[in-house]
């Protein structure tokens, strides 16, 4: 009993949890970029697009190019690094952005008015045919970046935030305000939001339903590409990480109503914090059952309690619902 | 009105079958320029396939419909609104979740020229259009009396005040012919009254009315011509006094005589 | 047309990751396997009782996975060899044994160091490199005397490998006199590891272990070094390879790596060695190439003390007794472990791993 007191409270530093937050948070703003891509395309169409995550390596790959090219290392001065970096995230936006739209016209347009199950088995090909494409063609290793934009800006006590947190925080955030204006204020916008409602209806209104599909593809496809450059600033790539990142921006998006556009945010964040608390803290807040290798036991559990108990997400389903 | 006015829309020999159960049964209809045109029969006689067939919702089996001189079975609904046709629905079709200001923007698609790339970057003629779009669906819901509620959930409005609101979301398109699916449908005897009023003002505007109903008395009273369908079949045609007094139409559609 | 029997040639199996993420480890050591058979065939083979036996490569892919490498170890038993070279990876390793004792098959394993392998009871599986009770011995004693850490934080990354090692340093480092003040475990599918990190950061260690494969090590070290913890880091030989430096650029300085067998510079005979492996590759010697040349002898001497049953090839393997290969003398101990293991521990200078110290154990 004194043992699990003592694991409760050892640790436990407001510093720890500080800084633990912070860590979640930028984690969860990765994820939440990707959810965005999961949620408006099931909001547009009911489709769960599993190609998604691979789209998402596949930027992972394109951003290693771009910086391959410059010959970047951690020593590389701000003034090549940043426009090197923009010139990543640009060409692993057009990159993805081309792939989603080309995955959607190949493999799920042909199959609009099959069963449902039949998209759902094309985007799984789909996903297993760029795996092993990356894996056979490119490389079937892990990759990383060097350390760029090192630095970082203490907070509180030796709280810090680094500016790759920063810079990961910011475009985030900055790209899913852009997204939500497009939604709301833009003809785009509401053909995608008509499309989702009553897609037989929307097209009678004039709404160009193909267009307006392949556009959803095309955002979706190109936020990935932004997660793309965040995640290799800060972690490591192969050919397999589209289905791990792309499996906890899915739960994400379902933890925030998949189809809902502020809800695939909050997921993300939350999905990220639970994380990084539950690496950290499972141990304490178990009496030392359970270590941090549970740490996507819970993570998961998570996923399965939120389908249980709230299937339609924290925020309800919002994009997609029926009139 | 006058008797040379020109054939805006014309099916000829339309005939719709879903598995061999025949829907529409060769059926020729020609709606001219300026009129208001009625389509009436009983439930089931295949009325609103008609409407499907020219929105482009069903391809025709066999048949040709003809809009403003060109052939247009086969095209897409989107395609269809472009070239100026709208319409409402018999279950109201609302964007539910969408305001009121948002469903008439979202009728004005296709009247939109920018390019839905320009929508992302937000270019400065997308932007002037999009202002120009808000002030258009403005005028359409003070034309249908919608103006005060323009910010209200389209979920949120009363039954009759949706029918109207479906009608502003076809007009902005600026469409030439508008296809009414049974406006009548659920609404009270003055909602009844005030919507002839509508109906004729649109056609005022220029715009080509055709009506499908199966309430004789909302048709008898606004319509200037009236085709009679019974089980996909043609059954008369002509202006709404005579249409009354044909017997195939007493016997197949009024029963006991109205 | 005169009948003239044709000398018997005999299957020997390879069984290792051939293609994915640690295929560098597998066809390394394939080709080590591969370089000894076809020097023993040029050399006339070996002579049993006046047959006269050449031999010939088996190789099979595991995926590094337990139930991949099932199957392709029921293949080899199909394919009628007399005796494996591998696993490479643990996990599959311990898998694969079950069937080769089934079978009465021999199996050498290069470089799978979990010590459930040969503690399963089969006589056999054996092993020509110093198990991880031995190498966590070395590390424990590495971290706290010699560098003189006493703080030590340990990582794992769950894997048989990864954790089996992990478990072996904790057990070790009381009784090298240091304090585990630390015991994380991330995921080796997972990217970020910064919860655990921060965690190991509050808790002031002198000194991290790290149990598992190069693939997360390298990132850890850059995670580590990114959120300010400048300690240093000890790893096994899952790390200490090029990966591990590629992965972590220059946060891999510092780091040490243990890993089986003598140094190369160190072992005799290797520079020879190298020189035929990379004019018939095209590529230096990556890892376990020299303990699967050696595996294959052992094979192949057996079946010229023995002859070429299955039964007899397993008894002579059993009976090696300092036997004198490329990295070190093998002698089998009741289990299938080598009574006298080396470890060299390696250090990242200027992006390369160098051997700083040489251990030996038992003997």
């Amino acid at each position: 009993m004194q043992r699990c007191l003592d694991l409760l409270t050892s640790g436990l530093t407001p510093e720890g949890i500080l800084q633990q937050l912070i860590n979640g948070v930028t984690l969860g703003s990765v994820y939440a970029l990707i959810a965005l891509g999961y949620s408006m395309v099931y909001g547009v169409l009911e489709l769960i697009n599993f190609a998604h995550g691979d789209v998402f390596m596949i930027g992972t790959f394109v951003v290693l190019g771009v910086t391959g090219q410059f010959g970047l290392t951690g020593t590389s001065s701000l003034a090549l690094v940043i426009p090197v970096l923009l010139l990543a995230m640009i060409a692993a936006m057009a990159l993805c952005a081309v792939l989603g739209f080309t995955i959607e016209k190949v493999a799920y347009r042909p199959l609009r008015r099959a069963p449902r199950l039949a998209p759902l088995i094309s985007a799984i090909g789909v996903s297993f045919f760029l795996e092993a494409w990356i894996a056979t063609y490119v490389s079937s290793r892990d990759h990383t970046l060097p350390n760029l934009l090192a630095g970082d800006i203490p907070l509180y006590a030796d709280v810090t935030i680094r500016y790759v947190q920063v810079l990961m925080l910011v475009s985030s955030v900055v790209m899913m305000v852009g997204l939500q204006q497009l939604v709301r204020r833009t003809s785009l916008g509401r053909g995608m939001r008509a499309v989702a409602q009553d897609r037989e209806a929307a097209e009678l209104m004039g709404v160009n339903m193909d267009r307006v599909i392949s556009f959803t593809f095309i955002i979706g496809s190109a936020l990935a590409g932004v997660a793309a450059v965040l995640w290799m600033l800060n972690y490591s790539t192969n050919q397999t990480i589209g289905f791990i990142a792309g499996l906890k921006a899915f739960t994400a998006a379902v933890i925030g109503g998949i189809g809902n556009i502020p809800g695939a945010m909050l997921g993300g964040f939350l999905l990220g914090l639970a994380e990084s608390l539950g690496a950290a803290y499972i141990s304490n807040a178990s009496c030392g059952i359970f270590s941090s290798a549970y740490e996507d036991v819970f993570a998961f559990a998570f996923l399965i309690l939120m389908l249980v108990f709230r299937p339609s997400g924290i925020m309800r389903e919002r994009v997609s619902q029926r009139a | 009105m006058t008797a040379e006015a020109a054939t805006i829309l014309e099916l000829k020999q339309v005939r719709k079958e879903f598995g061999g159960l025949v829907a529409v049964d060769d059926v020729d209809v020609a709606v001219r320029e300026g009129e208001i045109f009625s389509l009436i029969g009983p439930n089931g006689a295949g009325k609103t396939t008609v409407f499907n067939l020219i929105t482009g919702l069903d391809v025709p089996t066999s048949g040709t419909i003809t809009f403003a001189g060109r052939a247009i079975a086969g095209l897409k609904p989107h395609v269809l609104a472009q070239l100026g046709i709208a319409r409402t629905f018999q279950n109201i079709r609302l964007f539910g979740n969408m305001s009121v200001l948002g469903n008439v923007l979202v009728g004005r698609h296709s009247r939109l020229h920018a390019a839905y790339w320009k929508a992302v970057v937000r270019t400065p003629d997308e932007r002037a259009e999009e202002k120009d779009a808000r002030e258009k669906a403005r005028e359409y819901l003070e034309f249908v009396g919608l103006r005060r509620r323009h910010g209200d959930l389209a979920n949120n409005l009363p039954y009759g005040l949706q029918r109207r609101l479906e009608i502003a979301r076809a007009l902005a398109s600026e469409p030439r012919l508008l296809l009414l699916d049974e406006p009548a449908a659920g609404t009270n005897p003055q909602e009844k009254a005030a919507l002839g009023d509508l109906i004729r003002s649109i056609r005022d505007r220029g715009v080509t009315l055709f009506l499908i109903e199966h309430d004789m008395k909302v048709v008898m009273g606004i319509s200037d011509r009236v085709t009679v369908l019974d089980h996909g079949e043609k059954i008369a045609e002509g202006v709404p006094e005579d249409v009354r007094k044909d017997r195939r139409v007493i016997e197949a559609y009024l029963g006991t005589g109205a | 047309m005169a009948f003239k029997p044709s000398d018997p040639v005999l299957k020997i199996g390879f069984i290792g990751m051939l293609a994915g993420k640690y295929q560098n480890y597998g066809i390394d050591a394939k080709n080590g396997a591969q370089l000894a058979v076809d020097q023993m065939n040029a050399a006339g083979g070996v002579q049993n009782q006046g047959t006269t036996y050449t031999f010939q490569l088996d190789p099979v892919d595991d995926n590094a996975d337990a139930t991949q490498g099932a199957q392709s170890a029921q293949k080899l038993v199909d394919d009628g060899v007399v005796a494996v070279i591998g696993g490479i990876f643990s996990t599959a390793t311990i898998a694969e044994s079950k069937i080769f004792n089934d079978n009465g098959i021999t199996q050498i394993s290069p470089s799978a160091t979990n010590p459930k392998y040969t503690a399963q009871g089969f006589k056999t599986a054996f092993r020509v490199i110093g198990n991880d009770v031995a190498q966590g011995h070395t590390d424990a004693e590495f971290a706290v005397k010699t560098l003189g850490c006493k703080n030590v934080a340990i990582l794992d990354d769950k894997s048989t490998y990864g954790q089996g090692l992990a478990d072996s340093v904790n057990d070790a480092i009381p009784g090298a006199g240091g304090k585990i003040v630390a015991r994380e475990h991330l995921d080796a599918t997972a990217s970020d590891f910064t919860a655990q990190l921060t965690t190991i950061k509050g808790k002031h260690p002198d000194v991290i272990f790290y149990g598992g494969y190069s693939a997360q090590a390298g990132p850890l070290t850059s995670q580590a070094r990114k959120l300010g913890i400048k300690v240093p880091f000890v790893m096994g030989d899952g790390c200490e390879d090029s990966d591990y430096t590629k992965l972590a650029g220059t946060d891999a300085e510092g780091a040490f790596a243990s890993n089986g067998g003598p140094a190369q510079n160190l072992m005799t005979g290797f520079a020879e060695f190298n020189t035929k492996f990379k004019a018939k590759y095209s590529v230096d010697v990556f890892q376990y190439a020299p303990q699967a040349f050696d595996a294959a002898n052992i094979i192949m001497n057996a079946v010229k003390t023995a002859g070429a049953t299955k039964a007899a090839v397993l008894g002579a393997v059993a009976a090696t007794k300092d036997y004198k290969g490329l990295v070190q003398s093998y002698t089998f101990d009741s289990k299938g472990d080598i009574t006298t293991s080396i470890f060299t521990v390696y250090k990242v200078e200027s992006g390369n791993f160098k051997a700083v110290k040489a251990v030996t154990i038992g003997g």
